[in-house]
C-alpha cells in the first residue's frame, strides 16, 4: 500500500470569501495537517464497489419494462429449475418410484402412502429456495440484477409447482391398477394436505435453518403418519371428511401459504436493505 | 468533461465516467473525512459509503449548484450519522475511559500533545478537538475552500452561524496552537 503524504486539497485563506485576522496567525500551522491519501489500487477497490450501483441504462429500462412481470418472473423460475442441485430432482424421483413400489404392495393402503409421501418434495425443496440465506450468499445475490427475494420467490414457485405435478404422477402411479385415487375428493384431500404442509413448512423454514426445519417438520409428519397408521378411527375420519370441510381447509392452507410468502419477501427485502442501507442513522 | 456531463453519461451506464468522476472528487471527499475523523481507516470506508450515496441519489440530482459541493454535503451529512452512531460512541467511550486512567485537564492535555508530538500532529489534535460543528465549518471553509455561503449550504445552517462557528472555531485553534488567552475576544476583519 502505497500512502502519499499531502496536503491534499490545502487551499490559502485567501481564496475564501472572507478573511479572518485569526487565520493568518495560524495558516502556516493549518497548513501542516496532513492527509494520508489512499494509494490508487485504494481508490479503484472503491470504484470496483461502486460498480454495484451503477444506474441501469434508460434504453435497458424501458426495455426491461416493456416486458411483462410475468415473462420475467417465468424466465427467472426457468433459469432456476435449472440450477436447483441434481440430487433434489432425484430424491423426488425415487419418492416418486417408492410410491410407485409401495402402491403395488397389496398389504398398504394406497391413499396412506400417497398421503405420507405428499409434501416431501416441497420440503426437501426448502432447502434450495433458503440456500442463499443459510451459506449467508444473500448479500452476493443482491448484486445480481435479480434481487434475492425474487429468487427465492421463484425457488419457491419451482418447488411448489414441482410437488404439485409430483402429486398428481403419484396419483396416476399408485392408481394404475384400481384408479380409487383418481378421483375429485382424493385429489382434493391430497392437494388440500400439501398446502397445509407447504405453509406450515414456509412458516417454520423463516424461523429456523433450512435444514432444521426440515429435519424437524419430517421428523413431526413421520410421527403424524405413523399416528394415523396406528389409529384407524383417524383414517376413516380423513376419508370421510366432506368436500365442502375440504374446501374450507384448503382455502385455510392457501391463506397460510400465500401469507408465509409475503412474510418471506418482506423479511429478506428490510433484512438485505437493512445490510446495504447507508442512508440509515448508524444508531 | 463536466462533472453534468460526466453524471449524464453515468446515467447511461457509463462506468469510465463514474470512475473519472471518483477519482476527479475522492481526494477532496477523503481530506474533509480524514480531517474530521482524524483517522485513516474511518476515513477510507466512509469515503466509500458516500460516494455509494451519490451513486444511488445520481438521479435525484439536480442541477443547482456546483457538484463539488452536492457532493461534500452528503459527506458531512454521512460523517454526522457517523459520530452520533453507536460504533462511534463506544470507540470514544474507549478513549474517555483511557483518559480517565491517565487524567489531566484537557488544556493541559492537548498542550502536553503538543509539547510531546510534531507539529503535524498537533494541528491535527487541535483541529480534532474542535466541537463538531466548528470543527466542520472550519474545514469546509479552509481546507476545502468553501465559501461561507457554501459551507451554510453544506451543514444546512444560515450564513451567520456559519461565520460564527468559524471564527469561534479559528479562535480556540489559536488558543490552542498558540497558547493564546481563551478568553481574548478576537477581532475580524472582511476582505472585500
Amino acid at each position: 500500500m502505497k500512502n502519499q503524504h499531502t496536503n491534499g486539497t490545502n487551499k490559502a485563506h485567501s481564496e475564501t470569501e472572507i478573511d479572518i485576522d485569526e487565520y493568518s496567525e495560524i495558516a502556516s500551522h493549518l497548513n501542516q495537517y496532513p492527509v494520508e491519501f489512499p494509494s490508487e489500487a485504494e481508490i479503484n477497490r472503491t470504484i470496483l464497489e461502486l460498480s454495484a450501483y451503477m444506474p441501469e441504462p434508460e434504453g435497458a429500462k424501458q426495455k426491461w419494462a416493456s416486458r411483462s412481470l410475468t415473462q420475467e418472473l417465468f424466465q427467472v423460475v426457468r433459469g432456476e429449475m435449472v440450477i436447483f442441485h441434481k440430487s433434489y430432482w432425484l430424491a423426488c424421483a425415487v419418492l416418486l418410484l417408492l410410491g410407485f413400489w409401495l402402491g403395488r404392495q397389496h398389504s398398504m393402503d394406497s391413499t396412506l402412502i400417497v398421503l405420507f409421501l405428499v409434501p416431501i418434495p416441497f420440503v426437501l425443496g426448502l432447502l434450495e429456495v433458503f440456500k442463499g440465506r443459510d451459506s449467508g450468499l444473500m448479500e452476493m445475490e443482491l448484486t445480481c440484477k435479480i434481487t434475492a427475494q425474487q429468487l427465492m420467490l421463484a425457488r419457491l414457485i419451482v418447488v411448489l409447482s414441482g410437488n404439485i405435478v409430483f402429486v398428481f404422477l403419484l396419483m396416476l402411479l399408485v392408481s394404475n391398477e384400481t384408479g380409487d385415487l383418481l378421483t375429485w375428493k382424493s385429489a382434493g384431500l391430497l392437494y388440500t394436505q400439501l398446502l397445509i404442509s407447504a405453509g406450515t413448512s414456509l412458516w417454520l423454514a423463516m424461523r429456523v435453518r433450512g435444514g432444521t426445519a426440515v429435519s424437524l417438520f419430517l421428523i413431526f409428519w413421520f410421527a403424524l403418519v405413523q399416528f394415523v397408521l396406528t389409529l384407524k378411527e383417524v383414517k376413516a375420519f380423513i376419508e370421510t371428511i366432506q368436500p365442502s370441510w375440504l374446501a374450507v381447509i384448503a382455502f385455510v392452507g392457501a391463506g397460510l401459504l400465500i401469507r408465509q410468502t409475503y412474510q418471506m419477501v418482506r423479511k429478506y427485502t428490510s433484512q438485505t436493505e437493512r445490510g446495504y442501507s447507508f442512508d440509515t442513522d448508524h444508531r | 468533461m463536466t462533472d453534468e456531463e460526466l453524471i449524464r453519461e453515468i446515467q447511461e451506464g457509463s462506468r469510465a465516467a463514474m470512475e473519472v468522476l471518483v477519482k476527479r472528487h475522492y481526494k477532496s471527499v477523503f481530506a474533509y473525512i480524514y480531517r474530521k475523523t482524524g483517522e485513516y481507516h474511518t476515513a477510507y470506508d466512509l469515503t466509500q459509503e458516500v460516494f455509494i450515496k451519490m451513486m444511488k441519489s445520481l438521479k435525484s440530482y439536480q442541477n443547482t449548484g456546483k457538484f463539488e459541493h452536492w457532493l461534500l454535503k452528503i459527506a458531512v451529512n454521512h460523517c454526522l450519522d457517523y459520530f452520533r452512531g453507536r460504533e462511534y460512541k463506544q470507540q470514544h467511550r474507549e478513549t474517555e475511559l483511557t483518559e480517565e486512567a491517565f487524567p489531566s485537564s484537557e488544556h493541559h492535555n492537548v498542550w502536553d500533545i503538543f509539547q510531546k508530538r510534531n507539529q503535524n500532529e498537533q494541528v491535527r489534535q487541535a483541529v480534532l478537538s474542535l466541537p463538531e460543528h466548528q470543527r466542520d465549518a472550519v474545514i469546509l471553509n479552509y481546507y476545502n475552500g468553501l465559501k461561507i455561503r457554501e459551507v451554510a449550504e453544506a451543514t444546512g445552517t444560515s450564513e451567520s452561524t456559519a461565520k460564527s462557528r468559524i471564527r469561534l472555531g479559528i479562535s480556540k485553534l489559536k488558543e490552542m496552537i498558540t497558547g493564546g488567552d481563551r478568553h481574548e475576544k478576537p477581532t475580524y476583519k472582511r476582505n472585500k
